[in-house]
């Protein structure tokens, strides 16, 4: 009899030594059923680290670049007003200084027979203080740049950025007027270094100062906009100095009333909008890789289900159930670890891949640099999901005896209790959100974001829950492909929670995108108001207002002209605290930025609805009084009676809020944020801003008609067409839609995959059963008919509920956080519908296609 | 033999491929009267199931030509040969291969509807009496023991009054006593319903039971010889 000793089990470590190197070794046969385990996991973690670098790349690209495209390593901004003498002196000794100035206005060739809105860059001789233009044809003979801009044969030399090409018939060489003054179009400007692809009307023409004026567009009131660039030495241009700089300049000026940016952040909005819409992305990557998550989960189970005679040798040979768990695990997270860093490395690669695809079209500067922490990120987000969605089926493994592993249905048996597995799966998801919080941006987001993840994957799992308690329960159809379908419903092992919750997911998403995206655009066009204006006309000089008024009606005899006067001016004190220390919420931090057009009435104005205080008396004429909009009023932590400092013209102008108006911005009629009292402007230049609204929309002929009508006569009024900026705003939200739908698209393909692995994962019982079917009569075509059904069940039910689910997200973006109205668009659900339908009949045809094809004797043979 | 119920004409079958390739029937001719219980007898891997499996139409020679009551069904589509199988053929096999996700009730239906008849239910519940499960119309297969299952399988395989059954090693997976009930069954069916029956086995006891015994070795057949039941019948 041997001794105990010769039973003894080797001591843990030892053991797990073995598991570790049979783990090894049976991987050695290849990773044939881990391929959608792989893709999932590579795919996700591709994705978020994707985005992750992406944006990274950006901000390191503008923080490199940020004097670049500053202009300098200072820039003081002001609507209207030339600098001051004294404030020039002051810089001028810090540094190196350039003047720029930009405006609204119309370029029109020769003979006007085409007109366009351009915006206009004069720049000094300095510029660029750093970095370099570009242009085409190259400059040559080492020619300054400021030569290009010289007047020669009555016309200066002006540069244009080559979409105006697509607006006017012009080639280099050609002339153009705009306002008083003739050009000769010197080159086309290709890179502009002191530029961030933002939203521009028009294309940009660089010219002279001295062209400027000669433009005469440079009258009291007119929307210039002056900026003052510095470029401090380089033995002084550390942080210290230039901070010490913009405090001297700020001490020494108080009511200087500039914008002030330094190069540490050149477009604090910009880099604002890029890292929420990075961070917007990365939450759908974070979902592709959390519905690969359940594709991995299948392939886990599948993985078990097709290693069950090699776990119960396993356990045959004394193996304890954690052991042969072990087994599986150590497998897994191999797999994990290798896919999760293959996910990372291409991930890593994608700000390079961007440069060396789109290269200089890119709108913004990309520093593509590998950053291992966003590798290591993503490895630990695919590691932590492979762990999630593997521990409840590894702890099948583990609890199931040996004989049930040899069993067909083996993971579809009940067995003993999973607590173990789900509480290390419960665990380890909490562990992943609690990572994803910790290393978001905005964690409120994504802790929304977390929620709704859980809620959804719990709602859909319900549903999927509910689906195969009723196909159980359901009345026996006397179509027996319909019977057999819905049999398959509720089978052990049946792909309803799978098919539900990854597909689900994915609808669910697809349907908030597009609806979002659809309310979007019916906002920015299909849905304008009828009276709406079909153009906007700035600029207009008070002297020239009747005129203009009377060219308006005779262009337009039935249409309607509404005026307001309009100045520009910036917030610099709210409640007397100075703006840079105010925060504002996010929906009125854009009040802050920059200049606002701001204007004065005597009654409220027209699509305004004053919801708190009361609007001041006709010809009032007391202290300067101010009526805001309530939106930003409140987002700015003002109310009535409290007051606000505005600089307009170079003057600080103080006034208390008389009262607060509800806007309908969507009459996309003449409204202002500010509306002051008549008095608090008197005196001061202002121009006119002037709509017109035509009963009928005119055409594109008619619009280019009316526009360089007017630019000939009126060479200072810039025009803008609704339509056109309406177009502008389209393409813009284009090119978003672009990057959104690529990871919707992703999160779409993780969906198919996971379906397929499902399938794959059941394909075994799948084909036995048809087999069987087989023998028993079944035509293909009934076969067919009856995983047709099963699926477009499947497909149905989950249509239905991302139909829901992705329109109840929509309607909470679009009300709650872009505070427009939700439409709902039927034909596009009934289409997203259809479309799941058929995407899950396909998916599900295309992974069992080979069933029907299947031989009966070999098959059974092999059971 | 007048119109045997089977007739297979040189049959030759060859499974795998490559080194694994291996030629399991060779130049088999063999015919089965109507209504004769024939017993396929020999050692593992001499080609028995294989042959009952091309009888049934599971499997498809590589050459040769195979009879069911006159219709050559190597010759026959996929889709053909299942419902000729559907409608002449009923197959026992010794795993019971019923379908986890139907009730006995549904199970024994199936060719039924699939043959498109019009109220199977009824005649399916009548097979389940038969085979003395009355009372477990609504029970899914994994809530039955293995007799149990097996005897379900029996009325699936008689329910469509096939021709012809087939049964693989069908008390394989059961204990003696359960066995012999089965058999009993198997036999009793095979006279009630006048089928030809064709049997794989390895026990001589239930092979002796059959008219006659066919044995197997290598792919070929070894023997075809009458039981003292057949001479018995034959004498009668």
């Amino acid at each position: 009899m041997p001794s105990s000793e010769s039973f003894a089990r080797p001591r843990a470590p030892k053991a797990f030594g073995a598991i570790f190197r049979f783990a090894l070794r049976d991987l050695r046969g290849g990773l044939r059923f881990y391929g959608v385990f792989i893709a999932c996991l590579v795919l996700g973690v591709m994705a978020i680290v994707g985005v992750g670098a992406t944006s990274r790349a950006f901000r390191e690209g503008l923080a490199q670049q940020g004097a670049i495209l500053l202009g300098g390593d200072l820039s003081l901004g002001r609507a209207q007003g030339t600098p001051d003498e004294a404030e020039r002196r002051f810089l001028a000794s810090r540094g190196k200084l350039s003047q720029i100035v930009v405006l609204r206005a119309m370029a029109r060739t020769p003979e006007a027979a085409q007109a366009t809105l351009v915006e206009i860059k004069a720049v000094d001789a300095a510029y660029p203080l750093i970095g370099a233009a570009k242009i085409d044809p190259a400059m040559t003979g080492g020619k300054k740049f400021s030569e290009i801009f010289v007047e020669k044969d009555g016309a200066f030399g002006l540069l244009a950025d080559p979409a105006l090409a697509a607006r006017v018939k012009i080639k280099p060489g050609d002339r153009l007027v705009i306002g008083a003054a003739t050009f000769t179009l010197s080159g086309w400007l290709t890179t502009e270094p002191d530029s961030i692809g933002g939203v521009g009307f028009g294309p940009r023409v660089m010219m002279s100062p001295e062209a400027l004026a000669a433009t005469k567009l440079i009258v009291p009131g007119s929307l210039a906009r002056t900026s003052l660039r510095l470029l401090l030495p380089a033995t002084k241009s550390g942080d210290a100095d230039l901070t010490a700089v913009q405090s001297d300049f700020t001490a020494a000026f108080p009511d200087a009333g500039y914008e002030i940016r330094n190069r540490g952040n050149p477009t604090p909005q910009l880099s604002r909008n890029i890292d929420r819409f990075a961070q917007f992305l990365s939450l759908i990557g974070l979902t592709a890789l959390v519905c690969g998550g359940v594709g991995v989960g299948n392939s886990i189970r599948g993985l078990i289900d097709r290693k069950r005679r090699t776990l119960a040798i396993l356990k045959a040979l004394g193996a304890s159930g954690g052991e042969a768990a072990r087994f599986v695990l150590i497998q897994a997270l191999l797999v994990a670890a290798a896919s999760a860093l293959l996910g990372a490395a291409l991930g890593l690669a994608l700000p390079s891949v961007l440069v060396a695809l789109l290269g200089a079209s890119l709108p913004f500067p990309i520093q593509p640099r590998i950053a291992w922490l966003d590798g290591a990120t993503g490895l630990a987000f695919g590691l932590l999901t492979a762990l999630v969605f593997a521990a409840a089926p590894l702890d099948r493994a583990r609890s199931l005896p040996a004989t049930t592993l040899l069993r067909e249905t083996a993971m579809q048996e009940g067995g003993p209790s999973r607590g173990r597995g789900r509480l290390i799966a419960v665990l380890a998801a909490a562990v992943l959100f609690a990572f994803a919080l910790l290393t978001s941006d905005d964690r409120r987001l994504t802790a929304q974001f977390g929620m709704a993840v859980i809620v959804s994957f719990a709602l859909l799992y319900g549903v999927a829950r509910s689906i195969m308690f009723f196909a159980r329960r359901a009345p026996h159809s006397p179509f027996l492909p319909l019977r057999l379908a819905v049999a398959n419903l509720h089978r052990p092992g049946a792909l309803t929670p799978s098919f539900l919750i990854s597909l689900g997911l994915g609808v669910t998403l697809l349907t908030a995108l597009v609806g979002i995206e659809r309310n979007l655009r019916a906002e920015i066009g299909q849905s304008l108001p009828k009276d709406s204006p079909s153009f906007f006309f700035l600029d207009v000089q008070s002297a020239q207002a009747a005129e203009f008024r009377a060219f308006l009606h005779e262009e337009a005899p039935e249409g309607t002209i509404a005026v307001a006067p309009m100045l520009r001016g910036r917030i610099v004190r709210v409640k007397d605290t100075p703006a840079e220390e105010v925060k504002p919420t996010d929906k009125a931090r854009w009040a802050l930025e920059g200049d606002r057009g701001v204007t004065f009435s005597d009654k409220p104005p027209q699509g305004s609805q004053v919801v708190a205080g009361a609007w001041w008396p006709e010809n009032y004429a007391g202290p300067p009084l101010v009526s805001m909009e309530t939106d930003v009023a409140q987002g700015l932590g003002l109310a009535v009676g409290d007051r606000i400092s505005v600089n307009v013209l170079g003057r600080v102008l103080t006034a208390q809020i008389a009262n607060l108006r509800k806007v309908n911005w969507r009459s996309f009629g003449i409204n202002f944020v500010m509306v002051f009292s008549p008095n608090a402007f008197a005196g001061a230049p202002f121009t006119q801003l002037m709509t017109l609204t035509t009963p009928q929309k005119p055409d594109v002929q008619g619009e280019a008609t009316l526009l360089s009508d007017a630019a000939k006569k009126f060479p200072s009024v810039a025009s803008v067409s609704m339509r056109e900026s309406l177009a502008t705003l389209g393409a813009l939200l284009g090119k978003l839609s672009i990057a959104i739908q690529s990871a919707a698209s992703l999160a779409f393909v993780v969906s198919a995959l996971v379906l397929s692995g499902a399938l794959a994962a059941g394909q075994r019982a799948r084909i036995y059963e048809a087999v069987v079917l087989k023998v028993l009569g079944a035509t293909r075509k009934r076969l067919l008919a009856a995983l047709t059904l099963e699926f477009a069940l499947l497909g149905a039910a989950t249509a239905a509920f991302g139909l829901l689910a992705g329109s109840l997200a929509a309607w909470l973006v679009v009300t709650r956080v872009l505070d427009m109205e939700f439409e709902f668009f039927p034909l596009q659900a009934a289409a997203l519908a259809l479309a799941a339908v058929i995407f899950a009949i396909i998916i599900g045809l295309s992974g069992t296609w080979r069933i029907l094809g299947e031989k009966p004797a070999r098959r059974l043979r092999e059971e | 033999m007048p119109d045997p119920a089977i007739s297979l004409e040189n049959v030759n079958l060859t499974l795998g491929t490559g080194e694994a390739k291996a030629h399991i029937l060779k130049n088999i001719s063999l015919d089965i009267a109507k209504g004769e219980a024939v017993a396929l007898l020999g050692p593992s891997g001499s080609g028995k199931s294989t042959l009952l499996m091309t009888m049934a139409g599971l499997e498809a020679p590589d050459s040769g030509a195979v009879r069911i009551d006159g219709r050559r069904i190597d010759l026959m589509g996929e889709d053909e040969l299942a419902r000729f199988r559907g409608a002449h053929i009923g197959v026992v096999f010794q795993a019971f291969h019923l379908i986890q996700t139907l009730t006995a009730l549904e199970n024994v239906a199936l060719p039924l509807e699939l043959a498109g008849e019009p109220e199977p239910f009824p005649r399916a519940t009548e097979a389940l009496t038969q085979v003395g499960l009355a009372g477990r119309l609504r029970h899914y297969p994994a809530q039955m023991s293995g007799g149990e299952q097996q005897r379900v399988a029996l009325a699936r395989a008689m329910v469509a009054n096939p021709s012809l059954l087939v049964a693989d090693e069908p008390t394989g997976n059961l204990d003696q006593a359960v066995g012999a009930e089965i058999v009993d069954l198997i036999f009793a069916l095979n006279r009630t319903h006048g089928a030809t029956l064709v049997l794989v086995t390895h026990d001589e006891a239930l092979a002796r039971r059959c008219r006659r015994i066919v044995r197997l070795r290598n792919g070929r057949i070894e023997s075809d010889s009458a039981t003292a039941t057949g001479r018995e019948n034959a004498v009668v």
